[in-house]
């Protein structure tokens, strides 16, 4: 984790400011918002009377940002362990234990939302087609 | 406890600019404005993707003839608009600084200039008027709708200006300290917006 | 725990009782900006308004009672299943909740005096009123909007929908989204702002999770709802075109955005409920919720999986399977946070030591009515099921179950629960515990058939149907379930009535809770605590040293705050003391402001621009006036 240690330097976990204890928490919801809204939108433009003519490859796409989100699920997650490792009570007085907490929902949020998108991503790449459900 | 500063007791620039400096956190009001313009921002979010959404429905972009936009004149409007962030930035600045003149004279310069900006983009907008309707199309519907609840929000911000101005020229409290804040960020948010909206409003032409 | 207050601490409590002692008489209520007031203004207004939705309610079940019945016209059905919809949505449910059970409580429970912006409270509270009035002012006029509570266009557009009912619809919704986005606003910011020092996150009862999941996904969710309705409103006075295809537009504009805001508005109408439960269950089983961090989690969650499947009440309308994909896959990923919460009130139940009191009643049936809706809303999520189910009773029974099951249920207990901390009697148990089982039979009698009869192919919003259908016999038993609920709740209400004037004193804590509420006196003074307390856990009122440290530093002067209308302001996510508030007292300027934005949207709906323009003009002065007076003046 050699990267992470300078900002960890400058703002550790603890601060409630922290990049790293609130990617841990907001990263999977972020990147699943993402995919749904880009995907949509491109789902949108792909089966309307304009945008079928500029060729958008849906399953494509899908593919790209479902890899994408799922990469930063799966990094929110991963950070969330090791958050949860170095503080693991949340029974203990602020910021130790309000970190254990946040990382504990860090963990689940992660693998909730890492399911939401890998399904979200298989079923677009399923059902491609523009015609109607 | 006794270094827990009674906030809304400061009055004059100096105690206000020490519970300033003392606050660790951000104060209610401040959350509060943020909070509102979270939700006025959705609101423009989901104008644009109606906006974006009728056009897919057409072949054809701007509907029934209409002509496209010219892009020079409203690109400009906002760069002027988006340009009075800087002493609204710095009115902060110098009132959190116990510089409360300062302040006031660069509130009073950015106030000129939105107020400028407003009337020169209903002006554009009138001019608009006699080429298009709202009533034409949907084309026409969610240009004027879109750019309408824009200069709403800036002639609400004019308001605010105006208010500040007023109080401000009879000294500084927390209180009002915070009001410039809000003011600052609400300012932030709509010349935000007024890049948006423009590049939405220019988006056939671009 | 009741000991001799000695003379120090009885002197500052007199102190606190005259900085805080509300201004007497109706001009007092008027003008009042406490919490615990507007709750309670909030919580009767709400109730007249389930009145009236319960009525239109019973209208519509005698009109169904039989085939080919005549008791309403198919317009006035129409209106009537209109307006029940759109009353009990949003002048019911979500007023009691967030500004009736959310008001009172929240300062409460974060150990704080107020909520953040007392005089905006009162605001959210006096626009409630005056949008509710001017909705039933088209009402009682013959101007009902009749087009449903989801009111799609084309119906809704002028051409099919000609009268002002449209008009009232649109402009009091607009006008009571103001209230609830401003009620919403305050209840963050106090949650963030105000809770008492050492209350970090993970120390916040889960009420308060709940309620700030509610008000976040009201500040998203609302501007969609607003959009729509400015755009119809535009369409319908001014002639702009938005929905209609032959000048452009798109009626499925309207569904879009309309379902941005109305999935995620039944997540904010059953938030609040999950907050109660949360609250009861605790304190009558006497143990600590299992797997409190997930629970808390799971609230959040809800409120934003909320935003991600909309358009599954859209898969009939003809969107690409490529679209409508996203929407099926997050349907069935919502259900786990829900099922989180239900495992953990389940194991919290069945592993604790359950006193079966009226509250917790109205809490098991919550959870057997909420089960059972869930299992019927998850079979929405399988795109093909929902296309042969869409717009028939299966979909009535499935949002019953969980809106009145599952949503008033808990409000119901929540009443019960609280009864006695707001009032400082106790409610008749014995008649508390036949208006549960009442209630709880009329739903199931009046609901259970729905799916039936919807997978038997009785379309909803229909006015009648044929007695060959075969969907006699169980309409004939929902209707008559319909009066036995009727019958519960007027029960549910008699009894409250009754018991506030012939109810048992109750102490401060009648039931042993585990939140700070029940720290304080029944009903709380108007500075709710005397010292602001000391909090080490999401069960303050369990922790009994930190209440004994709280009586201590009473007697030595510690955290009382009485040199004003004083309250504590913390950091937003560790809760370290950070500042002093004064918070204002008694204002007559949020009804003033309330009236004038009344003006402006009369005017607006009788379409006189001029007089709209001028009512503008007073609402900004009035606004003014508002904030003249800065709050440590007051």
């Amino acid at each position: 984790m050699r990267i992470a240690k300078p900002i960890l330097e400058r703002i550790p976990p603890e601060s409630p400011v922290s990049p790293v204890l609130w990617f841990a928490v907001l990263g999977a919801p972020g990147a699943y918002s993402v995919q749904l809204g880009l995907g949509y939108w491109l789902t949108e433009a792909a089966c309307s009377p304009t945008g079928g003519r500029w060729g958008i490859s849906l399953s494509a796409w899908a593919i790209v940002i479902t890899a994408l989100a799922a990469l930063v699920a799966v990094a929110a997650g991963l950070i969330s362990i090791w958050l949860y490792r170095r503080h693991g009570d949340r029974h203990d007085p602020p910021p130790a234990g309000r970190v254990a907490f946040l990382a504990a929902v860090g963990m689940t949020v992660s693998t909730l939302f890492l399911v939401l998108i890998l399904m979200t991503g298989v079923g677009v790449v399923t059902f491609r087609e523009c015609n109607q459900s | 406890m006794s270094s827990i500063p009674r906030s809304m007791e400061a009055a004059g620039s100096g105690p206000v600019a020490a519970v300033e400096r003392a606050r660790r956190t951000q104060p209610s009001g401040w959350w509060g404005a943020v909070l509102l313009i979270a939700t006025e921002a959705t609101l423009f979010a989901c104008l644009i993707a109606t906006y974006f959404y009728l056009r897919f429905r057409t072949d054809e972009w701007p509907l029934g003839g209409i002509e496209k936009p010219s892009v020079t004149l409203p690109l400009v409007f906002t760069a002027i608009l988006v340009a009075t962030v800087v002493p609204m930035f710095l009115s902060v600045r110098a009132a959190k600084a116990g510089k409360t003149r300062s302040a006031w004279w660069l509130l009073l310069l950015a106030t000129a200039v939105q107020a400028t900006y407003l009337g020169l983009q209903i002006h554009l907008m009138v001019d608009d008027l006699h080429s298009f309707t709202p009533q034409a199309n949907a084309y026409g519907s969610i240009y004027y709708a879109l750019l309408g609840i824009h200069h709403a929000h800036v002639a609400v911000g004019l308001a605010i200006d105006a208010w500040l101005l007023w109080k401000l020229a009879r000294g500084i409290t927390n209180y009002r300290l915070i009001a410039l804040r809000i003011a600052a960020i609400y300012w932030y948010f709509v010349a935000a917006t007024a890049v948006a909206v423009v590049l939405t409003q220019l988006y056939p032409s671009l | 725990m009741t000991v001799a207050t000695p003379p120090a601490a009885k002197a500052r409590l007199d102190r606190l009782e005259r900085i805080w002692k509300e201004s007497p008489g109706v001009l007092g209520w008027l003008t009042t900006v406490d919490h615990k007031r507007i709750g309670i203004l909030y919580f009767f207004t709400s109730l007249f308004f389930f009145g009236a939705g319960g009525v239109e309610a019973l209208a519509i079940r005698t009109q169904l009672i039989g085939p080919d019945e005549s008791t309403l016209s198919p317009a006035t059905f129409n209106e009537m299943m209109s307006t029940h919809g759109t009353t009990m949505i949003f002048f019911f449910v979500v007023p009691i909740s967030l500004g009736a059970f959310g008001n009172y409580l929240i300062p409460l429970m974060i150990g704080a005096r107020d909520m953040a912006f007392p005089r905006l409270n009162a605001l959210s509270y006096w626009i409630f009123l005056c949008a509710g009035t001017f909705l039933y002012v088209g009402v009682f006029t013959g101007n009902a909007p009749s087009a449903g509570w989801f009111n799609y266009v084309p119906l809704a557009s002028k051409a099919y929908s000609p009268g002002p009912g449209i008009d009232f619809y649109a402009l009091s919704l607009l006008f009571v989204g103001i209230s609830t986005t401003l009620g919403a606003i305050n209840a963050i910011v106090t949650i963030f702002k105000l809770r008492a020092p050492g209350m970090s996150l993970n120390r916040m009862p889960l009420f308060c999770f709940a309620f700030l999941a509610v008000s976040f996904a009201l500040i998203f969710a609302l501007p969609a709802l607003s959009t729509a309705l400015i755009l119809l409103e535009l369409e319908r006075l001014l002639g702009f075109h938005f929905f209609i295809p032959a000048a452009g537009g798109a009626p499925i504009l309207w569904q879009n955005l309309f379902w941005i805001f109305g999935h995620p508005e039944v997540y904010i109408i059953i938030l609040p409920a999950f907050g109660i439960a949360t609250s009861i269950i605790p304190t009558f089983v006497r143990r600590k919720m299992v797997a409190w961090p997930l629970v808390a989690l799971a609230e959040i969650l809800v409120a934003f999986l909320g935003f991600g499947v909309w358009a599954h009440h859209m898969f009939a309308v003809g969107l690409a399977s490529a679209t409508t994909i996203y929407f099926a896959a997050a349907s069935l990923i919502i259900v786990i946070p829900s099922g989180i919460q239900l495992f953990s009130w389940i194991t919290t139940i069945v592993t604790g030591t359950p006193r079966f009191q009226t509250p917790l009643l109205w809490i098991i049936g919550f959870i057997v009515l909420f089960i059972m809706g869930g299992l019927s809303g998850v079979t929405f999520a399988a795109i093909p099921f929902d296309q042969q189910t869409t717009d028939t009773y299966y979909v009535v029974a499935h949002f019953h179950y969980v809106i009145f099951g599952a949503a008033v249920f808990p409000l119901l207990g929540g009443m019960y629960y609280w009864f006695p901390k707001v009032t400082g009697r106790m409610y008749h148990e014995g008649w508390g515990k036949a208006s549960f089982w009442l209630t709880f039979i009329g739903t199931n009698v009046t609901f259970f058939p729905m799916h039936i009869l919807g997978l038997d192919g009785m379309p909803r919003r229909n006015y009648t149907y044929g007695p060959e259908m075969g969907w006699t016999g169980l309409n004939l038993i929902e209707t008559l379930g319909a009066y036995l609920l009727a019958l519960g709740l007027l029960s549910v209400f008699v009894n409250l009535a009754v018991s506030l004037f012939k109810g048992e004193k109750a102490g401060n804590d009648p039931f042993g809770g585990d939140t700070l509420e029940w720290s304080t006196t029944s009903p709380p003074p108007p500075y709710n605590y005397a010292v602001i307390p000391k909090v080490s856990s999401p069960y303050a009122m369990w922790d009994t040293e930190d209440r004994e440290e709280d009586a201590r530093n009473l007697e030595r002067g510690r955290k009382v705050l009485e040199q004003g209308h004083e309250t504590a302001a913390s950091t937003a996510v560790d809760a370290e003391w950070d500042e002093v508030l004064d918070m204002p007292s008694n204002s007559a300027w949020p009804p003033l402001v309330a009236l004038a934005m009344t003006g402006v949207f009369a005017m607006v709906l009788l379409q006189q621009w001029f007089a709209a323009a001028i009512f503008v003009a007073v609402l900004l002065c009035t606004v003014a006036g508002f904030h003249l007076k800065e709050p440590e003046e007051a």
